[in-house]
């Protein structure tokens, strides 16, 4: 029988980074131009499956859903006790919201006790230049990337517009939970063959998959 | 029933011959409290945690007496460890004893029960719903007795009564609305206008106008003069109020991290404000832009409070009543002066709030209370969002106008949205204990409510509660207060 184990997840991040929309993509498969900002706190859950070989393991994600104003920070550590992991979001095309990360790096790592595994989440690539969008990044990528090597953390990508990389981005934070090692780098090292209208690397996936 | 630990002189039990054991409190000033029957034990326990908080010695004379001596220091060290909302996910039994001995009264001994219920049985609620019997206490009307688990028993107070008759009506229309007016302009039958706004809310029409009474643009007593003047004036006060930020230059905004940031989180948050709603649609529409304003020039208005989230669903419904700038802006001012502390950053307000929700709760519903207890839920932060925006995410636009025009009737009480929290509560609780909702849970399942509420249902029945509560003849001072209706339409 598969292993079912619970794990909670956290998303964290300045207004208007994505949070919300990055979880509606998730769980619902839409994308809305008119999510409207956070109050207070969501939750929501889904169930990761992973297999390995012949192991089988199922891992269910409770996400919890913050508001991003700094008004309701005192609120937060109501929402990331007890979690395994952050997802800190920050919008790619916007400089305020990636100085914003450091801030809840720091308060994670001071105030949750147990390990809480890390990943930076740039999101919206969509809007960016080299995606065909209007704007250029705010910040490099080998400057996220070195920060969050600094501390450990995983550094990934996303756009909940164009449905890129978000299961993977989950999909990951569920496959460290349960000790599963990915053969597939993560999206952000990734982009390209994740592009590819079809996947003709079946036998390299074969040994670990989702 | 209320009893106040330090107003206990005595405890008298049952003759050991007796099948079952009973308990009896006398009180200082004499008063004997109606026996409390333990068909199936229980009472040992009572008493034991009883001791941890008074000194109980058998009496030299009455083998069957029980003297209560006052612990003060016991007492004191609970106050000490007081916390309303408190964090850890579960409560020893010992923290909520401690908790209930700080208010110093005990609603129905239904919570000691309950409380060994919960440390001691731990039986599945299900069962518990299922196993539910009452039997009535002889002669003591208003209290029941329920047997949920072999050796406890549920005692439940606080009955509420019959549910009294309430109606609603139709909204306010402009020909009754024009005729509490006299030949000048002043509105002279202020409490018809209030009780019809609080009873059926207001035409759309006349929103423009009334609105600008409920929320202290105008006074009652303006007559037509009064009121241009009011209003060429506030204008005015208006617009240099934005100007300040206007002449902002962009070396300066360069300079002033503050603002950028102020402003920022403005402008992400106008674009995403009721955008589907007519008013807001569509790119490059006007109105956002005259949000954006508003929000940033209230902002200057109020430097300590700044923008914070939520303020931008408070503003969007009375910029799209009042359509002009000035005019809402002022509004908002009257609204922010009545809940602007919600949004303090201290959260001091909103916690007030909710404990006096929580007080609400525990009081109705005692059973239900220490559900919320023991499920992590007693902070009762799924009601945040309704608390900070009026609702404004549970309802539709149009039912969000006409709730708050009945908040801001202030008609029975100051304190009526927090009736309404209360019938939506309790509307739910059948849910949330019959699947065993925990934290996560029910916040999901609140959230999820949004836009499946029926507004007239819920503000009858919050009324109806509100009248069955304000009957009670007993209640605590703090509950006592969110029934007092004011003498006067306040600020």
């Amino acid at each position: 029988m598969d292993e079912v184990h619970t794990t909670k997840v956290v998303l964290l991040g300045r207004t208007g980074s994505g949070k919300t929309s990055l979880i509606v993509r998730y769980i619902s498969s839409v994308f809305s131009e008119n999510v409207k900002p956070t109050i207070g706190a969501a939750f929501s859950k889904k169930t990761v499956q992973l297999i390995h070989g012949e192991e089988r393991k199922q891992v269910v994600l409770a996400i919890w859903d913050t508001a991003g104003d700094e008004r309701y920070e005192s609120m937060a550590p109501l929402y990331y006790r007890n979690s395994s992991a952050a997802i800190i979001c920050f919008d790619l095309a916007d400089r305020q919201s990636y100085n914003k990360v450091d801030f809840w790096v720091k308060e994670l790592v001071e105030k949750v006790e147990q390990n809480c595994k890390l990943y930076i989440c740039g999101t919206k690539t969509d809007l960016l230049a080299e995606y065909g969008g209007p704007l250029k990044r705010a910040v490099g990528p080998t400057e996220v990337m070195a920060y969050a090597k600094k501390l450990n953390a995983k550094f990934v990508e996303t756009s909940s517009k164009s449905n890129y990389g978000i299961d993977d981005l989950f999909k990951l934070v569920a496959a460290d939970f349960a000790g599963f090692t990915l053969c597939e780098a993560p999206p952000i090292e990734d982009s390209l063959r994740l592009q590819e209208p079809n996947q003709t690397d079946v036998n390299e996936k074969s040994s670990c998959c989702f | 029933m209320h009893i106040r630990l330090s107003s206990l002189h005595s405890i008298k039990t049952s003759d050991s011959n007796m099948g079952w054991k009973y308990l009896i409190f006398v009180l200082q000033d004499g008063a004997v409290l109606p026996a409390l029957h333990f068909h199936k034990g229980g009472s040992k326990e009572v008493l034991q945690f009883l001791e941890r908080f008074v000194w109980l010695s058998i009496s030299p004379s009455n083998p069957n007496c029980l003297q209560v001596i006052d612990n003060r220091n016991a007492l004191h060290h609970s106050l000490t460890q007081l916390q309303i909302f408190n964090e850890a996910p579960s409560m020893s039994v010992c923290t909520r004893f401690l908790k209930d001995a700080y208010v110093e009264t005990m609603v129905g001994f239904s919570r000691v029960t309950k409380l060994m219920w919960d440390a001691f049985g731990s039986a599945n609620i299900n069962e518990i719903a299922n196993n539910e019997k009452k039997i009535e206490i002889d002669c003591t009307p208003g209290i029941a007795v329920s047997s949920y688990e072999p050796g406890f028993e549920f005692v439940t107070c606080n009955k509420l009564g019959d549910d009294p008759a309430v109606s609603r009506l139709e909204p306010l229309t402009d020909v009754e609305f024009t005729s509490f007016f006299d030949s000048r302009g002043c509105l002279v039958e202020i409490d018809k206008f209030l009780e019809r706004a609080f009873r059926g809310g207001l035409g759309h029409g006349i929103r423009q106008e009334a609105w600008k009474y409920l929320l202290n643009y105008y006074s009652f007593d303006f007559n037509n003069e009064m009121k241009l003047d009011r209003k060429h004036q506030k204008t005015g006060e208006y617009h240099s109020i934005k100007q300040q930020w206007q002449l902002i230059t962009p070396t300066q905004e360069k300079n002033f991290k503050e603002f950028r940031l102020r402003k920022s989180t403005v402008e992400k948050d106008v674009l995403r404000t009721d955008r589907t709603h007519e008013f807001y649609k569509g790119e490059d529409n006007p109105n956002v832009k005259k949000l954006y304003n508003i929000l940033l020039t209230y902002s200057f208005y109020n430097f300590d409070l700044g923008y914070v989230q939520g303020m931008s669903d408070l503003v969007s419904p009375i910029l799209f009543v009042m359509e002009n700038e000035a005019d809402t802006f002022w509004c908002f001012v009257g609204l922010m002066e009545r809940i602007g502390s919600n949004f303090d950053i201290d959260q001091k307000e909103i916690q007030k709030q909710l404990s006096l929700l929580y007080g609400l709760i525990r009081f109705v519903d005692p059973e239900f209370c220490n559900y919320l207890d023991t499920h992590d839920s007693n902070n009762l932060y799924f009601c945040f969002r309704w608390l900070l925006v009026l609702f404004k995410r549970e309802f539709t636009f149009q039912e969000t106008m006409l709730l708050w025009e009945v908040l801001w009737s202030q008609r029975l009480s100051q304190h009526f949205l927090l009736f309404i929290c209360l019938a939506i509560i309790m509307n739910q609780k059948q849910v949330i204990v019959s699947n065993n909702y925990g934290f996560n849970e029910i916040i999901k399942h609140v959230n999820e409510l949004a836009l499946k509420l029926n507004l007239e249902d819920i503000l009858k029945k919050a009324e109806t509660m509100f009248i069955q509560v304000k009957r009670c003849k007993t209640m605590p001072s703090n509950i006592k207060e969110l029934t007092e209706t004011p003498n006067s339409f306040g600020p």
